[in-house]
């Protein structure tokens, strides 16, 4: 194989891409889950690195399965950063914008089940159910209620969390193109 | 010996003999008594010597038999052997010697305390790395090829590798690490699959060039994703190839033709390009790129002067696509030329017909470099 060509730049951005979502992520979960700083850092950099690890798997697989003349779109994109002129070219940004809108929804959803599953992981519900054992019945209602309470929370964490990380993405991405037309 | 000395002693005056039996005599006798009198640094030096050569054989040898180097040495032992056989016991005894290798350079890393603190880089020790490459390198590698699986396994499998220490306590027996080492080895884990998964878009990189192989030609520098590199320059297009294939298919059908009958193929110009796309183009290696490479050509003004293109009509850096483009003159050779060069290999039957008007010689120039844009047609 000839390995004239690498995707060094990819790897570079996408390098730089998650040392910025696990920042700011980071600070969001300190605030809002009351983890301490450590924690907070590692969450967000297994839960970031869990839902890149996904998202490539997908796009191997999706690749391999677009029609060709998609696929050609990808390549000349992957390649020239434009699109190739060719009968799907029209479809190319609305097919983006449901895609980027998949990718945010997709992911925020991935990133409330990993942290279940990090909790899972880390024994961390078994220690919680060991203090709510405890308690009695009526307070344990109450108690549920508080738990409710919190997971809901950690969901307005981790969206609040996307939020952040994928709007400074974007503004990075705009002033990127913004660089390129000058 | 002796008649050669006494020629030697000849040479010289007789009063000087003993003088030079002296000279003889000091130069055999002063070297020794220079080595007696270093005798004791000779001896140190032996010693130290022998130091450095126990220090080697130390390293090399271990003195107990349960050590990373007894299963290094029994790998080159089994190397040494399968050397002597043949066939399937060869590779037999090689695989033998790889399952006492891999093992015996993992145990090594750990065991000496040097290498140890060599291969560890803030506070992580690379050691995993090395043995998931050599077993990457023992599973997928072939003497032909290193196929891309082996790439993109070996950060999978040395996480697999550096894990399991975690799980040991001392006793040994088994044991759930700790939360805060579990949560260290989580991420371990996932980075090295983020890795694979990198490793893996270089090698999809490679499979789409592999389809459309121009575009390694092409100017990459937009590229957000990519990197060239390899110099463009040196790339040559598949249009090259194609070009240079169309200047044979165009010598081949004028070449020694007569006149008349060049310009009875150059009124049909048009046609024979048809001609030529469908020949030539089907004729390429088979990949996806081939669909948007289109030859295409016009007659020159002048007696007569052909330009072949090859248009590439597919993704590119710019929007109009380029085209790559040879000029070739068809010219009137004489008959009377035909006859004073008799080098030139066309048979004598075909010639004669033909000697009021003369036959066409083709030749071409060579490929222009890329050229932005479509071809312009305008005769």
């Amino acid at each position: 194989m000839n390995f004239g060509v690498l995707p060094l730049r990819a790897i570079a951005f996408q390098g730089l891409f998650l040392l910025i979502a696990i920042a700011l992520e980071a600070i969001v979960y300190f605030r809002q889950l009351g983890f301490d700083y450590k924690t907070s850092v590692r969450y967000a950099a297994s839960v970031n690195l869990f839902s890149t690890f996904i998202g490539w798997l997908l796009f191997f697989n999706l690749q391999a399965l677009l029609p060709q003349p998609l696929k050609e779109q990808l390549i000349s994109y992957f390649f020239f950063e434009r699109f190739f002129i060719n009968p799907w070219a029209p479809s190319i940004a609305p097919l983006l914008a449901l895609s980027g809108l998949i990718v945010f929804i997709g992911i925020f959803l991935l990133e409330v089940k990993s942290l279940d599953l990090l909790d899972l992981l880390l024994g961390k519900i078994k220690t919680e159910d060991a203090v709510l054992s405890k308690e009695d019945f009526r307070t344990s209602r109450l108690r549920q209620q508080g738990i409710i309470f919190k997971s809901n929370s950690r969901a307005y964490a981790v969206l609040v969390a996307n939020a952040y990380s994928f709007s400074a993405i974007l503004i990075l991405l705009i002033i990127r193109s913004v660089e390129k037309l000058r | 010996m002796l008649n050669s000395f006494s020629q030697f002693i000849s040479l010289f005056p007789p009063a000087l003999i003993p003088l030079v039996l002296l000279a003889i005599a000091l130069l055999f006798i002063a070297p020794l008594g220079l080595f007696a009198f270093n005798f004791l640094a000779i001896k140190t030096l032996y010693e130290e010597l022998r130091k450095i050569f126990q220090d080697i054989f130390q390293l090399i040898l271990s003195n107990k038999w349960d050590s990373a180097k007894t299963l290094i040495w029994l790998s080159v032992f089994s190397w040494a052997m399968s050397l002597l056989t043949e066939s399937f016991i060869q590779i037999f005894i090689a695989f033998c010697g790889w399952l006492f290798l891999i093992p015996g350079i993992h145990w090594l890393m750990y065991e000496e305390k040097k290498i140890k603190d060599f291969l560890t880089i803030e506070k992580v020790l690379i050691a995993p790395w090395i043995t998931g490459a050599l077993i990457c390198f023992f599973l997928f590698a072939t003497p032909e090829n290193l196929p891309g699986i082996m790439v993109v396994t070996w950060p999978i499998i040395s996480a697999i590798i550096a894990a399991p220490p975690k799980f040991i306590k001392p006793g040994p027996t088994y044991k759930v690490p700790d939360p805060p080492v579990r949560q260290d080895l989580i991420i371990m884990v996932l980075f090295n699959l983020l890795l694979s998964c990198w490793l893996q878009l270089s090698y999809s990189t490679q499979v789409w060039l592999a389809e459309y192989p121009s575009l390694r030609a092409d100017d990459l520098t937009n590229s957000s994703f990519v990197v060239q590199t390899q110099s463009s320059e040196t790339v040559h297009s598949q249009g090259y190839d194609i070009l240079v294939q169309a200047e044979a298919a165009l010598t081949e059908s004028l070449q020694g033709q007569s006149w008349s009958q060049v310009e009875r193929w150059l009124v049909n110009f048009d046609d024979r390009i048809r001609e030529f796309n469908r020949q030539i183009i089907q004729r390429l290696p088979a990949k996806a790129e081939n669909a948007y490479w289109q030859i295409e050509g016009r007659v020159l003004a002048g007696e007569y002067n052909v330009q072949l293109f090859a248009v590439w009509k597919g993704p590119s850096s710019n929007n109009a696509g380029y085209h790559l483009a040879k000029t070739c003159q068809i010219s009137q050779v004489m008959p009377v030329d035909i006859k004073t060069a008799p080098q030139t290999p066309s048979p004598v039957g075909s010639v004669a017909p033909n000697t009021q008007v003369g036959t066409a010689n083709v030749s071409c120039g060579a490929v222009t470099k890329a050229i932005k844009g479509q071809p312009d047609m305008a005769k």
